[in-house]
């Protein structure tokens, strides 16, 4: 059982992001880039099933970019047995859908069984990964799962649903999984072991040709949202701090059981 | 031009709040633009008491198929995408939830048309539909024009604050969806949530009892604000360390990080520590003695007042009428 | 009652003839009673020998389990950890490198003050840490929260390198920010990620700024080219992220001219005074700098800084000596003699002082452990020191280490001081008897 884990870079969302001059995208010069967050979740959730012997290896792969190289070297830090950068000569930022073809082109030289990745990103507003992976490999996909069990030829896996409830589904195999959390937290990767891999281990590359852009919705310009610095107080007699506090409740759409 | 399509959350026989909230947005873009609202449901059987309750929509659809009886995602975006491709709707309106997660992008990767996920807003300017998107954990909000092709839109639930209700649409037209490939996926199982569980990381809902709470015996009070607002009690260190909450409840440096839609802070002063496990919270609300208090300097809106004045009023206010 | 022996040793041991004559007198039964030697190595030392053959970890092996440690070791104070149970856990076969007890050691140094065969926990406990997390052993959330924060953003908060040097503006008074000017100094301030970013910490580093600024030093700081020093990191076992930062760091201070590093930390202190110079010789870089705690700094033009305290403090101190400035370098004098110069300000000493100082819990990684160790304390060390300080009547707590401040302030909340005893950096103090008002 061939597990592959693909992850993404994107923007380190702890660093101010600023608008680039032009409005259509954020400014590229300064920032730095991390894993996604779901992606390291699907990287760990892999790792355990191949821990707990229910699969054979796992891979990781990522289309290439900024920052790309510290993420595979991470990811073998962590354990997995392979790395490869998918080399596709386009410019960030690149829409998810293109992703998505990059990769099942990739992945038609890559053996696999079952597909993870992160069940959403922070650059995924035209789409989250996994379905479209899916539906360009016509395989079938579950988002937001919890937990994953490999059976023959099977995945049961746990998709949650608000307020805890859960699914648990069976998917034949091969398929695309989005993970939203691993059974346990991503492991730590000591720096010397990824430093270690930096100097010994190599990086492998699939070569894909660029594909057709897809339909888009087209990006009139991006913002900050307006953040006050302090608190706005809700001030006033208890009745009217009340009123208050449910209208603030109210506008933010978290108040149930109402209209 | 094609209709506004709503996709209903149909789930265990009930129909999600934000079906009714997509409604309501469809309404009043449909009424901007004159189109009419449709709204899709997808099951096995005809669920009457549900079909009976789907409008305002000038139509409504059930697909209807034997082997979309239960939760079964792939196969409901691929008959989906099998009824809308042929229809070609001016916008597919669906939510940012686990259901909607699995349909929209699938939908969007069937048919080959653009998908808007984490949509927060939708205008019209000059007959031109303008959605927002939350990006970059919501730090960034991206406006995008939707072009003259049919385009799905997952938006972010409570985005639409003006549900409609529950009412009878005109008529129910069915559906069935040919040469449906195999469900290649099955539904084994629904897993309750446990209440001992809590994961105070996935909640959307925050109640968070800090120093300020003062004894023990005034969690019941906390607990009943939070379920009374839907969400989960966690806390700041000083109550897990006196043991009024166990460390899995615990909010900041040295518990969990958390990011839920309301943080609500009671007695909390919001010590450095506690600060970097909830700053990136989507709302933050603060109830505060002390003005001063640095809980104050990230929440967007504050009280300074009682906490035993302020939450005995607002669970009163909040309790259902006629109970 | 007479002791029955047949139940305290095993009997195959035990030698006993019914009648023994012993130069001429007869011995009967019990009376000529021998045991033979009990074996004492009949133990499985696997875990021993692996940890006697890391490098730093050999020492262990010296235990002779005499217990002197635990009587002074902080955390058995308020628990039940202690040095000697370390030795004792590995002969009973415990893996150690899976232990809670691996991450309870603060490294205060105080177990090799007293120990007679010289075990040397602070080189044992990080040999052993660092065994654990490279061969891939689960780390602590919050240690490892602090370990990736630190890789990436150079700070365990996880903050913004960018804004490191926010708190200057502030500051009330000039700064130089050494990437801006350019221009050689005399000292540089290494102020370090808690002063950096830490608002109480800021508070301090604002403190320091004002004085040197009226005291005509001619510093600077590296502001967001500065870096954790990654002392901690090393004793908690990051050894490859320590080299890292040592790394950046000096490559970083290569490239300005100054005079010498004053360093607001103890544990920086360490860092470029025994860390870093051994780092440097080991893998070929330049390390010359002469190094000093404020502390030592300050003490040093003490017949300048005088005469500027003109405000008295009518206030109760006590000072809590830092592990790494007290034990680890033996300076016990500079913080007293700056707190001694502040007119006014009586000195009291808590009953465990100098060499015998409490540990405040934050050193050797136990900063980014406080919800882990709690799991294995009745109290947080924080707080036993804080109801000392009460004890002797105290009505400030005096610390020169950036961990202190937050550990302490909290411990006074929580043991439900608030109001009785405040926690101020000494620099604070001087700042206030310097200028006034309330330096907080």
């Amino acid at each position: 059982m061939n597990l592959v884990v693909v992850v993404r870079e994107v923007p380190d969302i702890q660093e101010e992001l600023e608008v680039a001059a032009d409005g259509k995208d954020i400014d590229r010069t300064f920032i730095s880039f991390v894993m996604n967050e779901f992606d390291e979740q699907a990287l760990e959730e892999a790792l355990v099933l191949k821990e707990e012997g229910q699969a054979d290896s796992v891979l990781v792969a990522a289309l290439d970019g900024e920052g790309v190289d510290d993420i595979l070297y991470t990811a073998l830090a962590k354990g997995a047995d392979e790395a490869v950068k998918v080399i596709h000569g386009l410019e960030p930022p690149i829409p998810t859908r293109v992703r998505a073809a990059l990769l099942a082109a990739a992945l038609k030289s890559i053996p696999h069984d079952l597909i993870f990745t992160g069940v959403q990103s922070a650059e995924d507003w035209d789409g989250q990964l996994a379905p479209l992976l899916g539906a360009a490999l016509d395989y079938p996909w579950v988002e937001v799962v919890t937990a994953v069990r490999l059976e023959d030829g099977l995945a049961v896996v746990e998709k949650e649903f608000k307020g805890g409830l859960r699914a648990e589904l069976e998917v034949r195999l091969p398929a695309v999984l989005g993970i939203q959390a691993a059974t346990k937290p991503p492991r730590y990767a000591p720096v010397s072991r990824i430093r270690q891999l930096m100097r010994t281990a190599t990086l492998k590359t699939v070569e894909v040709n660029e594909m057709s852009p897809a339909p888009a919705a087209k990006i009139r310009r991006l913002s900050r949202p307006v953040a006050s610095r302090s608190a706005e107080f809700i001030e006033g007699s208890l009745d009217e701090v009340v009123e208050g506090l449910l209208s603030v409740f109210r506008n933010a759409g978290v108040l149930r059981g109402e209209g | 031009m094609g209709n506004l399509v709503v996709l209903a959350e149909y789930l265990r026989g009930a129909v999600a709040d934000v079906t009714f909230e997509l409604l309501g947005k469809a309404r009043e873009l449909g009424n901007l633009l004159g189109l009419s609202v449709e709204v899709v449901v997808v099951s096995d059987r005809q669920p009457d008491d549900v079909t009976g309750r789907l409008g305002p929509a000038d139509r409504a659809w059930l697909i209807l198929h034997p082997d979309l009886g239960e939760f079964q995602p792939e196969g409901m975006a691929r008959a989906l995408a099998a009824f809308l491709g042929e229809r070609r709707p001016r916008l597919v309106l669906t939510s940012t939830t686990a259901f909607g997660m699995d349909v929209a992008a699938g939908i969007g990767g069937l048919l080959g048309w653009p998908v808007v996920a984490y949509c927060s807003a939708l205008q019209v300017a000059d007959r031109t539909i303008i959605a927002t998107s939350q990006v970059y954990g919501g730090k960034v909000l991206v406006e995008v024009e939707i072009p003259d092709e049919p385009t799905v839109i997952a938006a972010l639930p409570g985005s639409f604050p003006a549900p409609v209700g529950p009412s009878a649409p005109a008529a129910v037209e069915i559906w069935e969806p040919a040469g449906l490939q195999p469900a290649r996926l099955r539904l084994r199982r629904w897993v309750e949530p446990e209440a001992a569980d809590v994961d105070i990381t996935r909640a959307e809902i925050l109640v968070v009892a800090g120093r300020g709470i003062k004894s023990a015996d005034n969690l019941p009070l906390i607990e009943e604000l939070a379920r009374a607002l839907g969400g989960v009690v966690a806390a700041s260190r000083p109550v897990v360390d006196a043991g009024w909450l166990p460390r899995n409840r615990q909010v900041g440096k040295s518990g969990l990080t958390v990011r839920p839609r309301l943080y609500l802070g009671l007695g909390v002063s919001g010590a450095p520590e506690h600060l970097e496990g909830m700053k990136d919270s989507q709302l933050i609300v603060a109830i505060n003695t002390d003005r001063k208090a640095p809980i104050f300097d990230v929440a967007h809106y504050g009280v300074v007042g009682d906490i035993f004045e302020v939450v005995p009023a607002l669970i009163e206010r909040l309790r259902p009428e006629g109970h | 009652m007479p002791t029955d022996w047949s139940k305290k040793v095993e009997k195959e041991r035990v030698l006993e003839k019914e009648v023994a004559v012993v130069e001429g007198v007869e011995l009967r039964g019990m009376w000529n009673r021998m045991f033979e030697q009990r074996v004492i190595w009949d133990y499985e030392t696997g875990i021993l020998d692996q940890i006697t053959s890391l490098p730093g970890g050999e020492s262990l092996g010296y235990c002779y389990q005499c217990g002197k440690c635990v009587g002074v070791c902080p955390v058995d104070i308020v628990g039940n950890y202690g040095p000697r149970k370390i030795y004792r856990k590995a002969q009973l076969g415990t893996d150690l490198f899976s232990d809670p007890d691996l991450w309870l050691c603060t490294t205060c140094m105080n177990c090799l003050r007293v120990c007679p065969k010289e075990v040397n926990m602070v080189e044992i406990m990080p040999a052993m840490r660092a065994f654990a997390i490279n061969s891939g052993r689960p780390v602590p959330p919050e240690l490892q929260k602090a370990f990736e924060n630190i890789a990436r953003y150079g700070n365990p908060m996880g903050e913004s390198p960018r804004r490191r040097a926010d708190w200057v503006k502030t500051a009330g008074v000039p700064v130089t920010v050494l990437p801006q000017s350019r221009r050689p100094v005399d000292v540089l301030l290494y102020v370090g990620s808690y002063p950096s970013y830490h608002p109480r910490g800021q508070d301090a580093a604002r403190a320091m700024v004002r004085v040197l600024d009226r005291l005509g030093v001619d510093f600077g700081i590296l502001g967001p080219e500065e870096k954790e020093d990654g002392d901690s990191v090393r004793m908690a076992g990051e050894r490859g992220l320590f080299e890292m930062l040592a790394e950046d760091n000096i490559r970083t201070f290569a490239r300005y001219q100054f005079e010498r590093i004053v360093v607001f930390g103890p544990h920086e202190y360490n860092a470029f005074v025994r860390a870093y110079p051994r780092f440097a010789a080991e893998n070929g870089f330049d390390w010359s700098y002469q190094v000093l705690h404020y502390t030592q700094f300050l003490a040093s033009m003490l017949d300048r800084l005088q005469p500027l305290l003109v405000r008295p403090l009518e206030y109760t101190v006590t000072f809590h000596d830092p592990c790494y400035l007290g034990r680890h370098h033996n300076e016990y004098e500079a913080p007293r003699r700056l707190l001694r110069a502040i007119p006014g300000l009586k000195m009291v000493e808590m009953f465990r002082c100098r060499e015998n100082g409490y540990c405040c819990g934050g050193g050797g990684g136990g900063m980014w452990l406080d919800s882990f160790t709690s799991g294995y304390t009745r109290r947080r060390l924080s707080e036993q020191r804080v109801l000392e300080a009460i004890e002797v009547g105290a009505e400030v707590l005096a610390v020169c280490c950036p961990y202190e401040v937050s550990r302490f302030e909290d411990a006074v909340k929580s043991t439900g001081n608030d109001g009785r005893l405040v926690v101020r950096d000494i620099i604070e103090l001087i700042a206030e008897s310097m200028f006034g008002g309330d330096t907080k």
